[in-house]
C-alpha cells in the first residue's frame, strides 16, 4: 500500500474514533464505513452468507457496546474491528458443532432482514462462484488448526502486512512471519495436488 | 516449490469481492435497539430463577411474598384437579407452542455442524417468560 493511501485510512480512522468518542450515536459512520468490510473478511473466511451476517453483527454489536473501553494508542480502529472479528470467527469455528441460540428480534425487522439478506445471497453466491483458486485455497486453509487459521487467512484472503497481522492477533511481527510461514509449508503439498488436476491445467492455459 | 513463491502466487489470487449490501441497514437498525432487547432476556433468565427462588422459600422455609398468597387462594378456590390445568399443563402447552413456532434446527454454512436458534419477537419473550415463570413456581405450589 502506498504510504500517503495508508496515511489516508488513518485520518479516516482516526476522524471516526473522535466522532464516536464524543457522541456514542456517530458509531453509525464506523458501521457504514467498515460493515462491507468486515463482512467481506468473514465471508471470504467463511464461505457462507449467514455466517458472515451473522459474525460481522455479533462484531459491531461488541464494538458499539466495548466502544468505551476502546483506546486508539493500544491500536487503531480498523485493526480493533478486524480483532474483535477474528475472535469471533474462532469462536464460530469451535462451537459449530451444536449450539443454541436465542434472540429477541423485532418481527418487522426480522422479515426485512430475511428479504434483504436473500437479494444480497444471490450476488455474493454468484461472486464466491467465480473464483474458484479463492474456494480452494479457503478450503485448504479451512483444514489447518485455527491459530494458522486466522493469521493465513488475514494474509492471503485479505491481503494485510505483516504489521497489520501482528497488530490484529496481538503477535510480534516475527511471530507471525514464523506463522505464516509454517501455515505456507502446510499448504504446499495441497497446492501441489490442485495445481496438477487436469483442470487446473486447463485453466492456466485458459 | 520454495516457501516465498508459494506466498507470492497464493497472494496473487483474485478474492470475491463485496458488492454493496442491502441488508447494511437493517443491521445498523439492530444494533441501536439491542439495549432494549438485551434488558429482555436478563428478564427471561431473571424471573423464572427468581419464581423458583420463591418456590424454594416456601417449600422449605414457608415463607412467601404477596403475590404468592395471592397465587395459594386462586388454586384453593380453583381446586386441586383445575390448578394443575391452570397452572401447569396450560402454561406449559403455551410455552411448547412459543419453542415450536420460534425454534428452528439450523446446518451450519460449512455443514460441520448444527444448532437451535430460537428468534422471539418481544410479545412471544413475554409470554414464554410468563408461561416459564407459572410452570416453575407452579412445580412447587403443587408439590
Amino acid at each position: 500500500m502506498h504510504p500517503a493511501e495508508k496515511q489516508e485510512i488513518l485520518d479516516t480512522d482516526w476522524k471516526l474514533y473522535l466522532a464516536a468518542k464524543t457522541d456514542r450515536r456517530q458509531f453509525s459512520e464506523t458501521f457504514r464505513m467498515y460493515y462491507p468490510r468486515i463482512f467481506g473478511y468473514a465471508l471470504r473466511r467463511t464461505g457462507g452468507v449467514d455466517a458472515a451476517a451473522e459474525i460481522a453483527s455479533a462484531t459491531f454489536e461488541k464494538a458499539f457496546h466495548g466502544f468505551a473501553r476502546f483506546e486508539w494508542r493500544e491500536i487503531r480502529l480498523s485493526s480493533w474491528l478486524y480483532r474483535i472479528a477474528t475472535n469471533e470467527m474462532n469462536a464460530h469455528y469451535r462451537k459449530r458443532r451444536f449450539r443454541l441460540e436465542i434472540r429477541i428480534v423485532d418481527a418487522a425487522d426480522e422479515a426485512a432482514m430475511t428479504a434483504c439478506l436473500a437479494d444480497d445471497r444471490e450476488a455474493l453466491e454468484h461472486e464466491l462462484l467465480l473464483h474458484e483458486q479463492y474456494r480452494w485455497l479457503r478450503s485448504a486453509i479451512d483444514r489447518l488448526p485455527l491459530r494458522l487459521q486466522a493469521a493465513l487467512s488475514l494474509r492471503y484472503l485479505e491481503q494485510k502486512s505483516l504489521a497489520e497481522i501482528g497488530e490484529i492477533l496481538q503477535r510480534p511481527e516475527g511471530t507471525v512471519k514464523s506463522l505464516i510461514s509454517r501455515g505456507t509449508k502446510r499448504l504446499r503439498e495441497a497446492w501441489r495436488q490442485y495445481s496438477s488436476e487436469p483442470e487446473a491445467a486447463n485453466r492456466a492455459k485458459r | 516449490m520454495q516457501n516465498d513463491d508459494l506466498e507470492e502466487k497464493l497472494r496473487s489470487i483474485t478474492l470475491p469481492d463485496v458488492p454493496p449490501l442491502k441488508h447494511q441497514d437493517t443491521v445498523m437498525r439492530g444494533l441501536f435497539t439491542e439495549r432494549r432487547t438485551k434488558a429482555l432476556v436478563i428478564w427471561i433468565v431473571a424471573l423464572p430463577l427468581y419464581m423458583v427462588a420463591c418456590g424454594a422459600m416456601k417449600t422449605l422455609f414457608h415463607a412467601g411474598l404477596p403475590f404468592q398468597s395471592s397465587m395459594e387462594e386462586i388454586r384453593l378456590s380453583l381446586g386441586q384437579p383445575v390448578s394443575i390445568i391452570a397452572f401447569l399443563f396450560l402454561p406449559f402447552f403455551g410455552l411448547a407452542a412459543i419453542a415450536a413456532s420460534s425454534v428452528r434446527l439450523r446446518q451450519d454454512d460449512a455443514g460441520s455442524g448444527r444448532y437451535l436458534v430460537a428468534h422471539l419477537s418481544p410479545a412471544n419473550a413475554v409470554l414464554a417468560l410468563l408461561a416459564l415463570s407459572i410452570v416453575l413456581y407452579s412445580i412447587f405450589l403443587l408439590w
